[in-house]
C-alpha cells in the first residue's frame, strides 16, 4: 500500500502549501490568544489565560509543535506527511488531557461554582487542526479504514476524558451536568424530528419525482410550488403555520389528540418536510432521468420488463445521486430543526435560545456543538454511502 | 433450408408524426445471412433494425420472424430470443462483466450453473480471459473489451438472430478492424442471422453477405458487395462506394491467392512480398510503394508460394472472385435470387431485378463466394 501511494504522488517532494499556511495560524493562536479562562461562576466574565500564563517557559515547547509540522510539510514526501499527520493526531489526543490538567491546577476545589471557559485560542487551534486533518485526508492516500481508525482514536480520547469526569470543571460540562437528562432528551428529540422529516420527504419526494416522470406537464407546477416554499424564511413559515394549525386542532378533536397544535412538533415537522421536498424531489427526478440512455435502451433490447428495468437498472444507478439529495436534506433539516425550538418544538435549539436569553454562552455551545457534530457525522456517513454505491456494488 | 426466410419485412413503414422514417420497405433475410444496412444518418437503417425487435413499433406493413408476425409475440419474449448489440455497448455499469453477459439467460430463468457455464464459454469465445475479466466492472474495460462483452451478452442465450447497431462505430480503427475480423470468425462458426447497421461502406463490404443501401427510408439497392461494385444503381450508391476508389475497393475483395502464379510456373524473387491471404488492393499498394511491377507471394509462414505481376491483375480472366467458387454458404443470397413469396409487392425485388438486369444470372454465379469472408476462415 505504501508503495502504491508514494508512486501515485509524483509531486510529493514539493511543499504542502495548505499546511504551511495553517500551521502559522496555529502558532499565532497558541502564542497571541487566550487559550482558556477561569470563571468564578456561571455568569461572571472569566479571566483569560494565554499559553505563557498557563505553562510559563514550558509553553515554548508546545509552540514548537506547529513549527515541527511546518518543517515536515516543507518537503512533503509521503513519509514526512505521515509523520506530520502523527503529530497532529497526537495533539488532538493530548488536547483533552491538557484541558483536564488545566482544570486540576487552576480550579480551586473549594469553589463549587468555579469553572473553566474555553477561549478563542482553543477554538482556533481546534479549527486549524481539523482543517489540517482534512488536508491530510486529501493529500495522503491511506487505506480507508485507517482514517476511520484515526477518527475513532481522537474521538475516543475526547469521549473518555469527558466520561471519566476529568473535564467536569469545564463550563460546558457544568451546563451539561446541570441538565443531562434534558440534554439526552433534546438530542433524541432533535434526531427524531430530523429523521422523520427526512423520511417523510424522501417518500413524498420519490412519489413526486415518479409523478413528474409519468406526467411531464406536472414538472413545472411542482417545481414552482417547491421553490416557492424554499424562498419563505423559516421563522415566517412557522408563523404562517401557527394560525391554520391552531384552528384545525381546535375544530377537529382527533387532530388535537394527535398532538397537533399551532406551536410545537406539528408545525415544525410540516415546515421541515416543506423545506426538504425541493432538494429531495429535484435530486430524485434528475437522478432517475440521468441514467445513460444507452443502458436503458439495451436493457429494453435484452427483453427486460419495465419493472425490471426500473428496479434492477434505473433505481440502482440513480441511488448515489438520490443519496446526495438525502444528504443535503438531512444537513439542512438538522440546522432548521434548531430554529424550530423557537415555536416550542424542543430539540437542541432549546439550549441555544435559552443560553442566548441568559447570556450564558456555554449553554449556547451545549446546543450548538452537538448540532454541528450531528451535521458533520451525517454528512460523512452519507457521502461514504454514496461513494460506496457509486463504485459499483454487486447486487447479488 | 434454401427456401427459408428468417426475417421478412413486408412493405413496412414507420412514421413519427408527419415524418416518414421508413417507407414501404421489404426485405427478406435468410437464416445464416449477414445482412448489412448501409446509409447516411437519418436514412432509416437504425429504425428498421429496431423495428425487428419491437423497440420501435412499425406503423404499417408486416414483420415476420420464422413466419410468425412479431406483433403476435410478447415483446419481451421476442427480444430475449434476439441478440442486440449497440454502439455504446449499453453494459450495466453497476454489474460485473460476468453478470452483464448472463443477463438474458437470467431473464430466461436458466439454472445458475448453466448461466455460469454459458458465461464462461462466451468469454472464451470472445477472447476475454475469465480470471481477468469476470469480476471487472465496465468502466474498467477498454472500448474494444467493452464491445466484446457487449457482443458476448448479445449471444448469451444463443439466439438465432443478432441485431447490431453500429457496434464498432465508436472504436479506433485498429480495434474496429480486430473486432470486424472477430465477427467474421464468429459468424463462420455460429452461422447466426445477423442484421448489421453501419454508415461505413468499407465495414459493410468487409462483413456483408448482402448489402442493403438505404436512403430516405427506402432501399436504393441491395446485393452482394460485388454486385454493388460492378453496377451501382445510381450516383448515391456510387458515392457511398467511394467514387473514384471503386476500382481499388473491388480489388480489395479479391484475394491474391486467386490471381497469383503458383511457384513453379514462373520463378523469380522480388524485393517485396505480399501475403497470399491479402487482397489485390494491398498488393497494388505494395507495388506502388516499392515501384515494382511484380511481387513475391508468401504464405503465413513466409514461404514463397507464388508471384503476382501487374499483368496478372490487369488481365485476370476471372473478373470476379466468384470463379473460384466454393459452395459453402450457398443459401446466403437466396432471398435475392428467389424472393420469398410474400415479398413480391415490395420494392426490394425491383431493385434486385435492376441489378440482375446488368448481367442476367450473375447473382447465381457469385452467390457462393461473397465478401472477404472465405479467406478469413483459413
Amino acid at each position: 500500500m505504501s508503495a502504491s501511494s508514494s508512486v501515485s504522488q509524483p509531486h510529493s517532494a514539493s511543499p504542502n502549501r495548505v499546511l504551511l499556511a495553517l500551521m502559522p495560524a496555529a502558532l499565532a493562536a497558541l502564542t497571541l490568544l487566550d487559550i482558556a479562562s477561569v470563571q468564578p461562576n456561571r455568569i461572571a466574565p472569566g479571566q483569560g489565560l494565554n499559553l505563557w500564563a498557563i505553562m510559563g517557559p514550558a509553553g515554548v515547547l508546545l509552540a514548537m509543535l506547529p513549527l515541527g509540522v511546518c518543517s515536515l510539510a516543507w518537503r512533503a514526501t509521503t513519509l514526512r506527511l505521515r509523520w506530520a499527520l502523527c503529530l497532529v493526531v497526537l495533539a488532538m489526543i493530548a488536547l483533552p488531557l491538557g484541558l483536564a490538567a488545566f482544570c486540576r491546577v487552576f480550579i480551586d476545589p473549594g469553589a463549587p461554582y468555579a469553572r473553566v471557559g474555553l477561549a478563542a485560542g482553543f477554538w482556533v487551534l481546534l479549527f486549524v487542526f481539523m482543517l489540517a486533518l482534512i488536508e491530510f485526508k486529501a493529500s495522503l492516500r491511506l487505506p480507508h479504514g485507517s482514517w476511520w481508525g484515526l477518527g475513532a482514536l481522537m474521538l475516543g480520547a475526547w469521549g473518555l476524558s469527558l466520561a471519566s469526569g476529568m473535564l467536569d470543571k469545564l463550563a460546558l460540562m457544568q451546563e451539561y451536568l446541570g441538565r443531562s437528562d434534558k440534554f439526552i432528551e433534546a438530542l433524541l428529540y432533535h434526531s427524531l424530528l430530523v429523521a422523520s422529516a427526512v423520511g417523510l420527504s424522501l417518500l413524498m419526494g420519490f412519489a413526486l419525482a415518479l409523478a413528474m416522470r409519468r406526467w411531464p406537464r406536472l414538472e413545472r407546477g411542482i417545481n414552482g410550488v417547491l421553490s416557492l416554499i424554499q424562498t419563505i424564511p423559516s421563522l415566517a413559515l412557522f408563523g404562517l403555520l401557527l394560525a391554520p394549525l391552531a384552528w384545525l386542532a381546535d375544530r377537529y378533536e382527533w387532530l388535537a389528540a394527535l398532538g397537533v397544535q399551532g406551536i410545537g412538533a406539528a408545525p415544525a415537522l410540516i415546515a421541515l418536510v416543506g423545506y426538504s421536498l425541493l432538494p429531495m424531489t429535484r435530486n430524485t427526478f434528475v437522478a432517475l432521468g440521468d441514467v445513460d440512455k444507452g443502458v436503458i435502451e439495451s436493457a429494453r433490447g435484452m427483453g427486460m420488463s419495465p419493472s425490471q428495468i426500473f428496479l434492477q437498472v434505473r433505481l440502482p444507478l440513480a441511488l448515489p445521486v438520490m443519496i446526495e439529495g438525502v444528504r443535503i436534506t438531512s444537513i439542512q433539516a438538522i440546522g432548521l430543526a434548531a430554529v424550530a425550538a423557537l415555536i416550542g418544538a424542543g430539540g437542541l435549539g432549546t439550549f441555544v435560545f435559552q443560553g442566548l436569553g441568559q447570556a450564558a454562552m456555554d449553554l449556547v455551545l451545549l446546543g450548538a456543538l452537538p448540532i454541528i457534530a450531528m451535521a458533520v457525522i451525517v454528512d460523512g456517513l452519507l457521502t461514504a454511502l454514496a461513494g460506496a454505491l457509486r463504485q459499483g456494488v454487486r447486487h447479488d | 433450408m434454401t427456401d427459408q426466410v428468417r426475417i421478412a419485412l413486408l412493405n413496412v413503414s414507420k412514421r413519427f408524426g408527419d415524418d416518414t422514417a421508413v417507407d414501404g420497405l421489404s426485405l427478406a433475410i435468410a437464416p445464416g445471412e449477414l445482412c448489412v444496412l448501409v446509409g447516411t444518418s437519418g436514412c432509416g437503417k437504425s429504425t428498421t433494425l429496431r423495428m425487428i425487435n419491437r423497440l420501435i413499433e412499425h406503423s404499417d406493413g408486416q414483420i415476420h420472424i420464422d413466419g410468425q408476425p412479431i406483433r403476435e409475440i410478447n415483446e419481451q419474449a421476442l427480444r430475449r430470443r434476439i441478440g442486440y448489440a449497440i454502439q455504446s455497448t449499453g453494459l450495466f455499469p453497476h454489474w460485473t462483466v460476468a453478470r452483464n453477459i448472463g443477463l438474458v439467460p437470467r431473464l430466461l430463468k436458466w439454472p445458475n450453473e448453466r448461466i455460469q457455464k454459458r458465461t464462461r464459454e462466451l468469454m472464451q469465445l470472445l477472447g476475454l480471459k475469465e480470471a481477468e475479466f469476470a469480476g471487472k466492472y465496465p468502466h474498467q474495460l477498454s472500448g474494444g473489451q467493452a464491445q466484446r462483452v457487449g457482443v458476448a451478452r448479445a449471444l448469451a442465450a444463443d439466439p438465432d438472430i443478432l441485431l447490431m447497431d453500429e457496434p464498432f462505430g465508436a472504436l479506433d480503427p485498429i480495434t474496429r478492424e480486430a473486432l470486424q475480423n472477430e465477427l467474421i470468425r464468429l459468424q463462420a462458426r455460429l452461422k447466426k442471422t445477423i442484421v448489421f447497421v453501419t454508415h461505413d461502406m468499407e465495414e459493410a463490404m468487409k462483413l456483408a453477405d448482402r448489402i442493403v443501401v438505404m436512403d430516405g427510408g427506402k432501399v436504393v439497392q441491395q446485393g452482394s458487395p460485388q454486385d454493388l461494385l460492378m453496377a451501382p444503381e445510381n450516383a448515391f450508391v456510387e458515392s457511398l462506394l467511394g467514387g473514384r476508389d471503386r476500382g481499388l475497393k473491388q480489388a480489395g475483395l479479391i484475394p491474391v491467392r486467386d490471381v497469383m502464379h503458383p511457384t513453379g510456373a514462373r520463378r523469380q524473387t522480388t524485393a517485396a512480398a505480399v501475403s497470399a491471404d491479402d487482397n489485390l488492393r494491398g498488393a497494388l499498394s505494395l507495388m506502388l510503394l516499392n515501384r515494382l511491377s511484380s511481387l513475391t507471394v508468401v504464405d503465413e509462414r513466409d514461404r514463397t508460394v507464388g508471384t503476382l505481376g501487374v499483368d496478372d491483375i490487369m488481365h485476370r480472366k476471372n473478373l470476379l472472385p466468384a470463379a473460384s467458387a466454393k459452395p459453402t454458404n450457398s443459401s446466403a443470397n437466396q432471398p435475392a435470387s428467389k424472393p420469398a413469396p410474400r415479398s413480391d409487392d415490395g420494392d426490394a425485388p425491383e431493385a434486385k431485378a435492376k441489378v440482375q438486369g446488368v448481367s442476367t444470372d450473375r447473382a447465381e454465379k457469385m452467390s457462393p463466394h461473397q465478401g472477404s469472408e472465405p479467406h478469413h476462415e483459413e
